[in-house]
């Protein structure tokens, strides 16, 4: 009778635990894996332990703006980019706590701009970055901030991402199974190139500009968080603000200048005195919103020269990862001819 | 609270927890809590009907039982000329109490289900006569599940009436029974000798129970989720539009489906919650899909409903003097067959009619149930000849080619019924029906279903065709699961669990389709 | 008892009244049957079965419908 009892109690636990798994494994084959953020996450998730040197976080207009292949041609530097659609701040404070879990970069660079953007932060754009995380103290962490403001039915929801994403069992393909099987990332670390051109019209004196945007106190909250993290984990910090002819203007500058001043943390605005500027009738894709391949040529090559010119990092031993950057560089440049010899 | 809701899950949790933990005396007080937090949550103030129905029955029950037991105490004592006269005072106070309760009990339904039915058809009837005479519309919420408790009500207080047992001086008791919860919503339309002891006294805890609660839970889930609501989403696209040929032909048959996966679904639901508490509640359906004839198939389907038309409609017209003195005069008059189908055919009449009416408050369900009583009536007439040119065409009942044969027959007969039912009214069934045979239309991958839906609803048809030949067979399903390794129990276990969270019709991008019988 | 099975074989013909115990349980007999029986009853033994009566142990087998009338016409 006892042992019968054993032996139940431990097949239910077993039960359980498959259980688990197996929600587990179908909540992460229906989430959808399309779009920027899916792959830029999970690709985070695929590199090696500690083989990041450059851990760059912004919100769109980042993977739009640093390219990691050209980090590396030029400073032999590995790095990734995480741009999260209109991310928040504080989006990229749990993206930072979750990315250190198993990198030890030597520099963190985060986009200014999620400082100060206020549009409307959909549930779905919180989503794209929540959903794709794995479930660990962090995310729980997240979801339960009140700074994201999430009802308790909502919360429940990003738990159970099955219970929102379900329904989505007539788009699973053979190539969904794959990817939640073997994992899946992004092709040039968080990069994405576009080679659209769509001119920017507007005023180009918008770094005159002054508008009524202040520094909140939320995001100053997030902002130290992110800057005592850095701390404690000996992480340079710089904050970046790429070109950008729709969202910034100088008061959004100024106010990150002061700051940085008073913090006594690097800041790098490339919305003046680029050597190469922007060419805002070309190097755009969307009419000064995102920067396109060629735009991100210019941003990239500023920033690279800004690192070299600041940060002295000690020798790394790049070995394990020469082939892996090679083989993105070569792809990116053979994917860069190639939409040039089309046009 | 929708039987498929987190509060009802966690209401049944709480309840059990308590229940098995009180001690036994007191474990039917925790039920009655329940069945009050559930009612109360479901309708709120409307609670006060169902207490209306509890009172009368109760008190009602009471009053015949006194009369019963006065006729018991002095017949003795009398004189047979007394005797008879006393009987016969007895009887006339025993039916105008019985009188009055049903009264109170159906005047409530009617007044709350029935009154925008009646002042409607009252209102059209005056203005076809040129009369000026209108009263004003009503709409009601009905308190939930007051189709279901009515019948419940009145079968208590017919049979104390009847003497089929002695009236309950115990008012929780009847409370319970008019008012257990997981019943509430759909039925099935218990009886008082059945379930009110269950009920009552504290039932022991069984792991037995549970687990035969939690199988049929999570059995009728997957009805309910992955086939009947699938299946809605197809049918809700195709029923209401000018869509004919073989798709609505196959929106019709879907819509059988679904009804069916629904409703005995929401019953093993049902069911499997009683079993949580140790109670066993009465089958409401026995592989109704099996049936060779009508009259077999509604013995199978809604079976609660049936026998309940059975024991209080057909039985109290057929028995009626009314029904004798016409019998006496059809066999004065005809002789034979025709003599017998008239004497079915009257009290048949307001059983059908009943059925029809009491699913919902218009000429639609009326003709619903009558449309299953002619076809039958008709059945019953044709017998004779049928009988004959089966007999000249060599053909046995028990050929397995006539069984397949019969069972179609009356599944196509189904569908006519279903048709009715699901149609938004009268001349939407018709149209849809001869658009039926219209029109060519094979496209059915563009309402709503994909290929793949359509395989998901294939395999939930097998699982359930497999489950009712078993039941058919009458191979004790529990028994046999229970029997099964462990390993492969919990993997049969897993896969229905994931089958239902992952090809569950739930959550956001549906709209929550409620168990259709719970609107009745 | 022998007028009651030979009622009963004019109502439901080839059907073995004599030994049949489960009249009702095998579906032997119908409501309607029961219904018919019920009012052959009342012509012939002028004895009324009220619903309450109408219990499948009455009319499972011949002996107890027997019982049954024997009993109502005492009353």
């Amino acid at each position: 009778m006892k042992k019968n009892m054993k032996k139940s109690v431990l097949a239910f636990l077993i039960f359980v635990i498959v259980f688990l798994f197996g929600l587990n494994f179908f909540s992460k084959l229906m989430v959808p894996k399309d779009g920027e953020i899916a792959p830029a996450i999970n690709g985070l998730y695929q590199q090696k332990k500690d083989s990041i040197d450059v851990l760059v976080l912004g919100d769109s207009s980042i993977y739009r703006s640093v390219n990691p292949a050209l980090i590396w041609e030029e400073n032999n530097l590995t790095s990734y980019v995480i741009g999260a659609p209109s991310a928040r701040i504080y989006t990229l404070y749990y993206l930072l706590e979750e990315a250190l879990k198993k990198q030890t970069p030597k520099l963190v660079v985060i986009e200014s701009n999620c400082v100060f953007n206020n549009h409307e932060y959909t549930e779905g754009n919180k989503r794209k970055v929540i959903d794709n995380m794995k479930l660990t103290k962090n995310k729980i962490n997240m979801i339960n901030d009140d700074v994201f403001n999430f009802t308790p039915k909502q919360k429940l929801k990003m738990l159970f991402p099955i219970s929102l994403y379900h329904n989505r069992y007539n788009d699973i393909t053979i190539q969904d199974v794959k990817k939640t099987l073997f994992g899946y990332g992004s092709k040039f670390n968080g990069f994405v190139m576009s080679d659209k051109i769509k001119p920017y019209l507007g005023d180009l004196d918008y770094m005159k500009k002054d508008t009524e945007d202040k520094l909140g106190n939320t995001e100053r909250k997030y902002l130290s968080k992110i800057e005592s993290l850095c701390k404690s984990n000996n992480i340079s910090l710089l904050y970046l603000k790429v070109p950008g002819a729709r969202e910034w203007n100088k008061t959004k500058k100024e106010l990150m200048t002061t700051y940085a001043q008073e913090k006594n943390i690097s800041y790098l605005d490339l919305n003046l005195n680029m050597k190469n500027p922007i060419n805002w009738s070309v190097d755009t894709l969307d009419k000064g919103v995102h920067l396109n391949t060629q735009g991100a040529i210019k941003t990239t090559k500023e920033l690279n020269e800004y690192i070299r010119k600041h940060y002295r990092f000690d020798k790394i031993n790049h070995d394990d990862e020469k082939e892996k950057y090679d083989e993105m560089l070569r792809k990116y440049h053979q994917k860069l001819n190639k939409k040039h010899s089309s046009i | 609270m929708s039987l498929i809701s987190f509060p009802f899950m966690f209401l049944v949790l709480i309840t059990c927890t308590m229940y098995y933990i009180v001690p036994k005396t007191y474990r039917w007080i925790i039920l009655l809590l329940a069945n009050i937090v559930f009612y109360f949550a479901a309708s709120n103030w409307l609670i006060v009907f169902l207490f209306a129905s509890i009172f009368s029955v109760y008190i009602g029950g009471l009053l015949i039982q006194k009369q019963t037991d006065l006729q018991k105490n002095n017949i003795k004592t009398l004189e047979k000329e007394q005797k008879k006269a006393f009987k016969n005072k007895i009887k006339k106070r025993k039916k105008w109490i019985v009188f009055l309760i049903l009264c109170v009990n159906v005047g409530i339904l009617l007044y709350l289900k029935y009154y925008g039915f009646f002042v409607g058809n009252i209102n059209a009837l005056c203005s076809a006569l040129h009369l000026e005479f209108i009263i004003p519309m009503k709409k009601f919420i009905l308190p939930l599940g007051i189709s279901y408790y009515t019948l419940m009500a009145i079968s208590y207080v017919v049979d104390v009436y009847r003497g089929k047992y002695q009236a309950s001086k115990n008012l929780g008791k009847v409370a319970l029974y008019l008012s257990f919860f997981p019943q509430m919503t759909e039925g099935p339309i218990s009886r008082f000798d059945q379930l009110s002891e269950q009920l009552y006294i504290g039932n022991k805890f069984d792991i037995r129970n549970i687990k035969c609660g939690l199988y049929l839970i999570l059995w009728g889930l997957f009805k309910k989720l992955v086939i009947a609501d699938r299946a809605a989403l197809y049918v809700n696209t195709v029923f209401g539009t000018s869509i004919g040929g073989f798709t609505a032909f196959l929106a019709v048959a879907l819509y059988t489906f679904q009804i069916y996966a629904e409703f005995s679904g929401a019953m093993d639901l049902v069911r499997g919650t009683g079993y949580l508490f140790g109670i066993y509640m009465e089958q409401n359906f026995a592989q109704p899909f099996f049936s060779k004839t009508i009259a077999e198939f509604w013995r199978r389907w809604h079976k609660t409903l049936g026998t309940w038309l059975k024991d209080y409609v057909f039985y109290s017209v057929s028995l009626s003097s009314m029904n004798m003195n016409l019998n006496r005069a059809v066999k004065k008059h005809m002789k034979g067959y025709f003599g017998k189908f008239i004497l079915s055919a009257f009290p048949l009449f307001f059983v059908w009619f009943f059925n029809g009416f009491w699913h919902g408050a218009s000429w639609k369900y009326i003709v619903y149930g009558l449309y299953y009583y002619f076809i039958m009536m008709l059945g019953l007439l044709l017998q004779p000849y049928f009988n004959k040119l089966k007999d000249n065409l060599n053909i046995t009942n028990e050929s397995k080619l006539y069984i397949l044969f019969s069972i179609i027959r009356t599944t196509l007969v189904v569908f006519g019924g279903m048709l009715i039912f699901r149609s938004h009214s009268l001349n939407d069934a018709w149209t849809m029906f001869t658009n039926i045979f219209a029109v060519h239309d094979f496209n059915i991958l563009i309402h709503g279903l994909s290929a793949k839906d359509f395989v998901i609803l294939g395999i939930g048809f097998f699982m359930i065709l497999i489950i009712s030949i078993l039941k058919e067979k009458k191979t004790d399903i529990y028994e046999v699961f229970s029997e099964k390794s462990l390993f492969l129990r919990y993997g049969i276990i897993l896969i229905v669990l994931f089958m239902i969270i992952v090809l569950g019709i739930y959550g956001e991008g549906y709209n929550a389709s409620d168990f259709i019988y719970g609107e009745f | 008892m022998e007028k009651l099975i030979e009622l009963l074989e004019g109502i439901k013909a080839g059907v073995d009244f004599r030994n049949e115990k489960k009249l009702v349980e095998d579906g032997l007999l119908d409501s309607f049957d029961i219904v018919e029986i019920i009012a052959a009853i009342d012509d012939e033994f002028d004895v009324e079965i009220p619903v309450m009566e109408v219990q499948p142990e009455s009319f499972n087998d011949v002996e107890s419908l027997y019982a049954l009338i024997q009993r109502l016409s005492e009353e």
